[in-house]
């Protein structure tokens, strides 16, 4: 009931502004009318009736400003009003607005393209169906022979796979180190030796794994190999917040104190 | 004009439900009847009642209506709601609660501490 009567004082404070700036016109000049009938009734003569009847009344344009404040939505029209004044200055000075857009897109930008890095790789690093179910096995051969011996060979996993009860498949994968390329162009490329039902165990395994090893790649080619454009974005960067920095206190500075007070 | 008392700003919400609550009325009436209930004892700055109506319209205690008064003027109404109601009772036990303590704690004799 409450936020009712709220949001039709809102609503039609905004919407029928001066039909109800009108109506509060109506309203104060009905009372001092009144008023006025009532001193003259008492026995003084309209004119004076009428003027101690405003007297009494007191400001009436402060008064009605008060009651614009008490019919609400008065924040709305003054951030409605700020957001006016705010494009009109953007509008004035177009080198600096087109900074501060730049350097905001630029924040933007980088930020999300990071987050959406780190995301993708730090926070949802695959995407698997059943990933309870899914279990990584290593063998223990009694003695620890270090990290890739404790692989279980293909052959072995094949055994596994039909003599177990527990898992539904078992699949083997190893990561390696490849050499691409043809005549003296020749690149380290990292790839994985899978066994061939591989893709039984859940087709978004390799997927996302395939995905997410280009996009570790792809990172790791910006920030350790390519200086080039990372300097290029640093320098972009400094430049762009040099400018921000610098233009606005050239132009305060031409401007006189007297002035600038005068203005205030 | 003397004898007459200032009341206080939340005071005047109050009157102006009690005078409501007697009977829709326009703003002036409102006035007259505050002054006729409170046998002309109280001030009240004439404009200041329009910003109270405002805000208890805002509240949803007092719902406004244009109508026409017996001087045949037109003039808006205003007419308690039943939230208004409630309020009033509310704040009129509120308001009884307050005087009475303020009058005993006033009226003690030194020999009664």
């Amino acid at each position: 009931m409450k936020v009712v009567a709220f949001l039709r004082s809102l609503a039609s404070g905004l919407l029928h502004r001066s039909q109800m700036e009108g109506e509060m016109d109506e309203e104060l000049r009905a009372h001092i009318a009144n008023r006025a009938d009532d001193l003259e009734r008492s026995g003084l003569p309209r004119a004076e009736s009428e003027r101690r009847a405003r007297i009494e009344f007191g400001g009436q344009e402060r008064y009605k400003e008060e009651c614009r404040e008490e019919r609400g939505g008065v924040w709305l029209e003054s951030l409605w009003s700020d957001v006016r004044l705010g494009l009109r200055t953007l509008a004035k000075s177009r080198g600096f607005s087109a900074l501060a857009v730049l350097t905001l897109a630029l924040g933007i930008g980088a930020n999300a393209a990071i987050f959406s890095m780190v995301n993708a790789l730090l926070l949802h690093p695959y995407h698997f169906r059943d990933l309870d179910a899914l279990v990584r096995m290593w063998e223990d051969r009694g003695i620890d022979e270090g990290y890739d011996a404790r692989y279980i060979a293909p052959a072995d996993a094949r055994e596994l796979s039909t003599h177990n009860e527990i898992f539904e498949s078992v699949t083997t994968y190893e990561m390696r180190s490849f050499s691409l390329g043809a005549g003296s162009e020749i690149q380290p490329v990292l790839g994985c030796r899978v066994t061939a039902n591989f893709f039984d165990v859940d087709i978004a395994l390799p997927v996302s794994f395939a995905i997410s090893r280009a996009m570790t790649s792809l990172i790791f080619g910006i920030v350790s190999m390519d200086v080039t454009i990372l300097a290029g974005f640093t320098a972009l960067l400094f430049l762009v917040a040099l400018g921000a920095g610098y233009l606005p206190a050239r132009r305060a500075m031409r401007i006189d104190p007297m002035i600038a007070l005068r203005y205030e | 004009l003397t004898g007459q008392a200032q009341i206080l700003p939340g005071n005047l919400d109050l009157l102006i439900l009690k005078a409501a609550s007697l009977g829709p009325l326009h703003g002036y009436g409102i006035l007259l009847r505050i002054e006729q209930i409170s046998r002309g004892a109280l001030l009240i700055e004439q404009g200041a009642l329009y910003p109270a109506l405002f805000r208890l319209v805002r509240q949803g205690l007092l719902k406004p209506s244009w109508g026409t008064s017996d001087n045949n003027r037109r003039a808006k109404f205003y007419e308690l709601t039943s939230s208004g109601r409630k309020r009033l009772r509310q704040e009129t036990k509120d308001w009884n609660r307050l005087v009475t303590a303020i009058a005993s704690a006033l009226g003690t004799q030194p020999e009664e501490v």
